[in-house]
């Protein structure tokens, strides 16, 4: 982080409390921020269709398999807001389980890999009956 | 469907499956369905470390369907061990990629109800014969392949034996394909058999051979080929069954039945006894009785095996049919005698058979001996209703008795051989010939061929002397039998 303090210098104020952004002023001085390689940079909406009410869902990274998120599906359609990093991180790379076998139908594990990219995407999930 | 309790079952960071608690039997698709209810988990719970954060730990081949057996593969590092396996049934589990393979066996038949069956893998009892099901029908899981190996039994990759070899009852067995995993069906028929009369610890077994305490006799199978004669049939056979003290050969039977049961502690052929079928891998098995049926009174001796005729109790000389190595029935001869009752001590006695008016001394057999021998030679073997044992035979005309006959051999001539011996000398067979010694007189036991005639001649001319008798009477399959009628001549 860079702290122009301005021609008077002093404090010119607390920086915004988002994470890293690249540059913030005000009248009195101009902050910028220097990312770390492995901070994210941006958002990727991924809506996950077709989905039986109540299955479990699990969006991890491939590698180690460190969560993204873990939800229970409520609707047939569930958004999932999964964070985007430089291109090459393996931190895009992703995999995502759907499992359904606890009560009521149960269906035969669904697993699928992506990658994240900014902006959106859809991804179909064919869960298949084991009944 | 029951469902499995959870804290019945742990399963490791590594996927071991293990049992920790209680005793009740599941099939392979409540498994499945364990796992499954386990693996949509958040996180893992307890001791079962399935969840969402793991793989698939395992699918069936096909839907869910609790009427069916299911084939169910563990995947991804999820194993189980033998111990584990002992708490399912209906169905298949495989592991290891395939490598360990657990197929089930479902027991069906008659009669099974509370018998004891056992299984047989590579010849030896499964699980050292340590049973973990209740008598009756087995329907457990069996380990088939290991290490990506299929276990063989009898030489054939993947196979078990069941058994059911309960005292008292018929036997059973059935050999199962398990190689494609799934259930497979052992097919048994067992029943109360009533020809068990003895308690099973009434014997001991050694290697081939048994021993019996009531009655006391030893039961001995000697193993080898050997070519034997009964009724005139010569076959080869691949055993000798003998015993001592003349036993009955329905106890004889049953000390060897005895001796294939599940709990004998003996070897027969080199094979131990609970699991012995057959003399030969090439006869058909009998499975109610490894050694034959007995039916009826009578032994049917499974194929290959000679029952030693030198053992036989008089009474079970027709007791028993044999099936010799190349599959022919062979029937012990009929054995009968001639008598002649109602005759005094010093009576000459002769009986033979009849020509139509008097005896029929056309043998076609001529008789060669050495003055002074108490052996002579025949130029051709009698008729088969000529006794082999003790007998009589006329030679020249002249009387003598023998000792036995062995082909054309004649041994214990007596008297013998009269001086200047016999050359081609014209022979026949008398049944009797002799003075009587008593009330009756016998012929020498003879093989019974057909029904024939035989003629009897009575006479003492010395006093007191009697009119001569002389009648006719039939010999059939029991034998002949006639009272002389003694009417005084002075």
């Amino acid at each position: 982080m860079h702290m122009n303090l301005g021609p008077f210098g002093g404090i010119i104020g607390n920086p915004p409390a988002t994470p890293r952004g690249r540059m913030y002023s005000n009248l009195y001085a101009s902050i910028y921020y220097a990312r770390y390689a492995t901070d994210s940079i941006g958002n990727m909406a991924l809506t996950l269709t077709n989905l039986v009410v109540g299955s479990a869902i699990r969006i991890e990274i491939q590698g180690a398999g460190a969560l993204v998120e873990f939800r229970t599906a409520t609707l047939t359609s569930e958004v999932f807001t999964v964070p985007v990093y430089s291109g090459g991180n393996p931190s895009n790379d992703l995999r995502i389980k759907v499992r359904k076998a606890t009560s009521g139908t149960a269906y035969i594990p669904y697993e699928t890999l992506t990658t994240a990219a900014t902006g959106s995407q859809s991804i179909y999930v064919s869960q298949i009956s084991d009944e | 469907m029951a469902d499995i309790t959870a804290t019945d079952f742990a399963i490791s960071v590594g996927g071991a499956i293990t049992s920790v608690a209680g005793t009740s039997i599941h099939t392979t698709l409540e498994l499945h369905k364990f796992l499954q209810d386990l693996a949509d988990n958040a996180a893992p719970l307890t001791d079962d470390n399935v969840s969402i954060l793991g793989v698939n730990p395992s699918e069936l081949a096909g839907k869910r369907n609790a009427a069916r057996p299911m084939a169910l593969t563990l995947l991804n590092g999820v194993t189980m061990n033998d111990a584990t396996i002992q708490r399912f049934k209906f169905g298949s589990v495989e592991h290891t990629s395939g490598a360990e393979l657990y197929t089930g066996i479902n027991t069906i038949g008659s009669g099974l109800t509370g018998r004891s069956h056992y299984v047989v893998q590579n010849g030896a009892k499964y699980n050292s014969g340590t049973k973990w099901w209740a008598a009756g029908p087995v329907q457990a899981l069996f380990k088939v392949k290991a290490s990506g190996v299929l276990i063989s039994t009898d030489g054939v990759a993947g196979r078990l034996n069941v058994f059911s070899r309960d005292w008292g009852y018929t036997y059973s067995h059935f050999d199962v394909e398990c190689a494609a995993g799934s259930e497979q069906v052992a097919a048994l028929s067992v029943a109360a058999d009533s020809n068990i009369t003895r308690l099973t610890g009434n014997y001991t077994a050694g290697t081939n051979t048994v021993t019996s305490t009531a009655p006391a006799t030893v039961v001995t199978m000697t193993i080898g080929t050997v070519s034997r004669t009964l009724g005139g049939v010569t076959k080869n056979y691949k055993g000798i069954i003998s015993w001592t003290a003349a036993a009955r050969l329905s106890e004889v039977w049953q000390a060897l039945q005895w001796a294939c049961n599940e709990t004998a502690n003996g070897t027969i052929n080199g094979v131990a006894g609970w699991r012995y079928r057959k003399l030969d891998a090439a006869y058909i098995d009998i499975l109610a009785a490894p050694f034959g049926l007995l039916a009826g009174g009578k032994w049917f001796a499974a194929q290959g095996w000679w029952i030693d005729t030198a053992s036989l109790n008089s009474l079970d000389l027709q007791g028993y049919t044999l099936t010799a190595d190349d599959g022919t029935v062979v029937t012990p001869p009929n054995v009968i005698a001639v008598a002649v009752g109602a005759v005094a001590i010093g009576d000459y006695v002769l009986v033979g058979k009849d020509s139509g008016s008097a005896f029929n001394t056309t043998t076609g057999i001529t008789t060669t001996a050495t003055a002074a021998a108490s052996t002579a030679t025949l130029s051709g073997a009698p008729a088969s209703d000529v006794p082999t044992g003790a007998g009589f035979i006329r030679i020249a005309g002249n009387a003598h008795s023998y000792t036995s006959i062995t082909g054309t051999a004649v041994a214990g001539l007596s008297p013998v051989v009269p001086g200047g011996g016999y050359s081609a000398a014209a022979t026949w067979f008398p049944y009797v010939d002799k003075v009587a010694a008593s009330t009756s007189e016998s012929s020498g036991t003879f093989n019974y061929g057909s029904d024939f005639t035989a003629r009897v001649r009575v006479r003492k001319g010395g006093t007191p002397s009697i009119v001569p008798f002389e009648t006719t009477f039939a010999v059939t399959t029991a034998g002949g039998s006639v009272n002389a009628i003694r009417s005084a001549d002075e």
